[in-house]
């Protein structure tokens, strides 16, 4: 048996290995090589519930796009404050078990051939850890080990990963769609993530008119614990300007399972970038996940990374959710000549969340009974003392739809603060 | 996606090509601008010129000899094989003499350049080191690195 996996490892390897030496020998291709260690934060207060943890994203509501780091490393260390209305007292608690949740979230090599297939075509290969997603970053979206090939050319691109999430820390992207995964949640001793593979198969189209992207997918996941959770996914994303300084992206996406039937997710978001007024960044975006309701099932994604335990302090859920979200983000110091000062970002974050059905909605704060559950506000911070480092501050509450009722334990304030250098 | 700025920055490129540089550098800079992607010995120049290490009047293949006597590290390709945006983005970092981060003080090169350039708001977030350039984003890069860095 070991002989058969060795020699299926080197029957895989070898070829591999001697494709990339022979395209290496070419002027055209570059390799790139790196990574990103980050710290994972949780912080578990009186109650049992956790709301510090380490983002990765290092922007601001993700206006703007994650940092072009390589060798990236992440410690944030963060405080937790906790007020309770009824007994008018402050908690802080520092975030514990640092080095338990250190991971490693990229290690990736990548080859770049960029005048193949024909001399406007490009092609890359990557190999190893990153963060593997969907086109629409809601169905997929986590750390995994895999491969991604990339095939594009100026009027079509087309793409498949393949990736494994055994290998990974259970705590950094969390799938949790089974009773295994909710085990091994609550389960300290264990440190890795359920094992499961992601495929991600997308064709693109880049200005295929009027300046539009569009980028058709499918996606699969295989769930290698438990018999009969697979899942399979297919979808469009849209995105372009229209009209000057405002762009869209609209998505529409389905989801099959053997045993529910078919589920259904859309997200339209607008971003408005007016650049002259300090830089400032409006979002305005919809996400509707179908529920349980005539031939509809409810829409579970693969990872939340979206409006979960991270951005709540709860688990506001996903299926049969429609939820709004407005956030502004702007740098107020723009003109200044300190570099620093000029890259200090402020942000405001609104995100309103509505069911769809009348399910009830028992992990919402204040025992709401309308379609109504409540709203999250926040306001961030970030600092940039220079490209490499910065700290963030975050000080955020949720407003519960029901204010009168006595569930004060879940509608506090948080504030959680954190510094990161990249390597 | 572009960022908007580009757009205006591309325009003082233009006017500074045309009005500073003269008639034959703002045939050079139309050109490269159709340029589906930048090469080399395309980028050397153009950020030499742009930088007034190359002069005016100099020849096209004597452009990495300035730079290289500028003390600025060209990349080791071959003139005519593509540049990648990390590889222009040390070049910019380079003869605009800009500080860097602390990883590009220990490890100045493209990674770090290109880390840097998007920290100042000269490449968009996203960008990666070897992505290919067009003639377009190379003069929107640098037109956006002149307009930042005041030369």
């Amino acid at each position: 048996m070991r002989h058969r996996i060795a020699h299926r490892i080197t029957a895989i390897a070898v070829p591999l290995v001697l494709s990339a030496a022979s395209l290496l020998s070419q002027p055209r291709v570059t390799l790139d090589a790196g990574g990103e260690v980050a710290a994972h934060l949780r912080n578990t207060d009186a109650v049992g519930s956790s709301y510090l943890t380490a983002v990765e994203e290092l922007s601001l509501f993700g206006v703007a796009r994650h940092m072009p780091g390589h060798i990236a490393m992440e410690y944030r260390l963060g405080v937790t404050g906790r007020r309770d209305s009824r007994r008018e007292y402050a908690e802080y608690a520092f975030a514990q078990n640092l080095l338990a949740s250190v991971e490693l979230t990229a290690a990736t090599f990548r080859l770049i051939n960029r005048e193949f297939p024909g001399a406007t075509g490009e092609f890359s290969f990557e190999l190893g850890r990153r963060r593997f997603s969907d086109p629409t970053n809601l169905i997929i979206d986590g750390i995994a080990d895999g491969a991604s090939i990339v095939f594009e050319w100026p009027s079509v691109s087309a793409s498949l990963d393949v990736a494994y999430t055994g290998l990974s820390s259970k705590n950094t992207n969390p799938i949790v769609l089974t009773d295994a995964d909710r085990a091994r949640l609550d389960d300290d001793s264990v440190y890795l993530a359920g094992p499961r593979l992601l495929s991600v198969a997308t064709i693109g189209a880049p200005a295929i008119v009027a300046r539009q992207d569009a980028e058709f997918f499918v996606a699969h996941l295989r769930d290698l614990e438990t018999n009969g959770a697979d899942g399979a996914f297919a979808g469009l994303r849209v995105d372009g300007p229209i009209v000057p300084h405002l762009f869209h992206t609209t998505s529409i996406a389905a989801g099959f399972t053997a045993d529910d039937g078919v589920s259904l997710l859309s997200s339209f978001s607008l971003r408005y970038y007016l650049d002259r007024v300090y830089l400032s960044r409006f979002r305005v975006e919809t996400t509707y996940a179908s529920g349980d309701s005539g031939a509809l099932s409810g829409f579970n994604p693969v990872h939340r990374v979206r409006f979960g335990e991270k951005e709540t302090g709860f688990d506001a859920g996903f299926a049969d959710r429609l939820v709004a979200e407005l956030a502004y983000s702007f740098r107020p110091f723009i003109a200044s000549n300190a570099s620093w000062l000029a890259a200090t970002e402020l942000g405001f974050d609104l995100v309103s969340f509505f069911r769809t059905t009348d399910a009830p909605a028992p992990e919402f704060p204040g025992n709401p009974t309308g379609p109504y559950l409540g709203t999250r506000v926040l306001a961030a911070a970030r600092l940039r003392a220079s490209s490499d480092f910065g700290l963030d501050a975050r000080i955020g509450t949720f407003l519960r739809s029901n204010p009168d009722t006595d569930d004060h334990d879940r509608g506090r304030g948080f504030f959680s603060t954190s510094i990161f250098v990249l390597f | 996606m572009r960022h908007p700025r580009h757009g205006a920055a591309l325009g003082v490129w233009f006017l500074l090509a045309s009005v500073a540089l003269g008639a034959q550098s703002a045939q050079f800079s139309g050109d490269v601008l159709l340029t589906e992607q930048l090469t080399v010995a395309d980028a050397v120049y153009l950020v030499g010129l742009a930088a007034g290490i190359v002069p005016i009047d100099s020849q096209f293949d004597d452009a990495p000899n300035h730079l290289t006597r500028a003390g600025i590290r060209v990349p080791e390709a071959t003139p005519g094989s593509p540049i990648s945006l990390g590889e222009y983005a040390f070049l910019i970092v380079q003869t605009f003499d800009l500080p860097g981060g602390l990883m590009y003080s220990f490890f100045p090169g493209p990674r770090y350049a290109l880390r840097e350039l998007v920290y100042l708001d000269v490449v968009e977030p996203g960008a990666h080191a070897g992505e290919k350039l067009t003639g377009r984003s190379a003069l929107a890069i640098l037109a956006s690195a002149m307009e930042e860095f005041g030369q």
